[in-house]
């Protein structure tokens, strides 16, 4: 499986929930997939699940999904602790696992994920629901896993192993073309609009 | 048991209590502190206990309106104070000032993007730190929000203390940037330095 599949599996699934992704080739490849601006995209190592928990509290009527590469979701972990402690329902987080560090260098510096760490198993242990925690390999499981994730109280979380070629590295990833600044306010623009047309108490306070 | 799994229990996004909130009264510090951040529209709040601003934390916990997060590391309770600014929300994080020299490059992201955010965070330069183990913590709170350029104050007097959070919520919401607020335990807790 490619990320290709795994982003277009998202596309399909996804309407018009909002993303936070990690960094580096991953974001590029999801502008590329969706070329819309419902992203945040390029959110330092560690931080995507994070950020999108924080914005699943804050918007309880919204799904919202956190897109990380291995790498980050491993520099992120703890976060794993939390969002199994306030299991927000709304909350998806994907992690499409090559087991490298993709962006870096050669693109071959393996994570540890090739070295027996188990991403499902880190996030069972962690407090989550097992049966909202799933593994898959191909692309067909991955759209089951996401179409239910978007379509069942969660919270969800999928790693889906994909494969690392050279292909991807040069996959046609253009640069996207809202820096991050511009893409924040953009983001929040719209999540702040999203928010009015919800009325009072979209915000939930808990 | 050995080999034994804690059965699933279902819960709500509602659960997930912090600790107890033991009501400081209204003529304490903490109390002050709680009352300014709610009049000044907070409504978020992210922390990870610490001895010197649970209380607050405790109040801010009991309080209906408020969404409270306990955090696993204070960098990652940025992070959801980012989204939840992101949102629209009003949040506030509290945290030993140690927490702080985890938080340098997603503050720096949240500066960057112009994401609002109260920070309160215990510890500091000032007087009165009479242990040898809050070496490092005294050093690195401030020392982050300096080398980032974020909007800093000391409140080293409780008579500051409503009136700093006011000031820093307005700047907050003025500049759209993270300010810290860093609060010894003196004036919290009480005693002199």
């Amino acid at each position: 499986m490619t990320y290709q599949d795994v982003l277009e599996a998202l596309a399909a699934s996804r309407g018009a929930a909002p993303a936070v992704a990690g960094p580096g080739l991953l974001s590029r490849l999801l502008w590329a997939t969706e070329r819309a601006h419902m992203s945040l995209y390029q959110m330092e190592l560690g931080y995507p699940t994070a950020v999108a928990l924080g914005l699943a509290l804050a918007m309880p009527g919204e799904r919202v999904v956190a897109v990380e590469g291995d790498g980050s979701m491993l520099a992120g972990v703890g976060v794993l602790t939390t969002v199994a402690r306030y299991h927000a329902p709304n909350l998806v987080v994907l992690v499409c696992d090559n087991g490298v560090y993709g962006t870096v260098g050669a693109g071959t510096m393996e994570s540890a994920t090739r070295h027996g760490a188990d991403l499902a198993a880190l996030a069972r242990a962690s407090g989550w629901d097992s049966g909202k925690v799933i593994a898959v390999e191909t692309a067909r499981e991955t759209a089951d896993a996401l179409s239910r994730a978007f379509r069942d109280p969660g919270p969800w979380c999928i790693v889906a192993r994909v494969a690392h070629t050279p292909n991807e590295r040069a996959g046609g990833a253009g640069q996207i073309p809202l820096d991050v600044v511009e893409g924040a306010m953009a983001f929040r623009r719209e999540m702040l609009q999203r928010r009015a047309a919800a009325g009072p108490g979209a915000g939930g306070a808990r | 048991m050995v080999g034994e799994r804690r059965p699933a229990v279902p819960r709500s996004s509602a659960a997930a209590p912090g600790p107890a909130a033991t009501d400081p009264g209204e003529g304490s510090a903490a109390h002050d502190a709680y009352a300014a951040l709610r009049s000044a529209g907070v409504d978020f709040a992210v922390y990870l206990p610490d001895s010197v601003l649970h209380q607050v934390a405790g109040l801010l916990e009991a309080d209906p309106e408020v969404r409270t997060v306990v955090c696993s590391r204070e960098d990652e309770g940025v992070a959801l104070a980012v989204g939840a600014s992101l949102a629209g929300r009003l949040p506030v994080v509290l945290m030993e000032g140690s927490g702080m020299g985890y938080c340098g490059l997603i503050l720096a992201r949240a500066l960057l993007q112009r994401t609002a955010m109260l920070i309160l965070a215990s510890h500091n330069r000032v007087l009165g730190e009479r242990f040898d183990y809050h070496g490092a913590t005294r050093i690195v709170g401030e020392g982050t929000a300096e080398g980032l350029g974020l909007p800093r104050l000391v409140v080293h007097d409780r008579a500051m203390l409503r009136t700093a959070i006011r000031g820093a919520v307005q700047t907050i919401q003025g500049q759209k940037v993270p300010v810290c607020l860093f609060i010894p335990g003196y004036v919290m807790l009480g005693g002199a330095p």
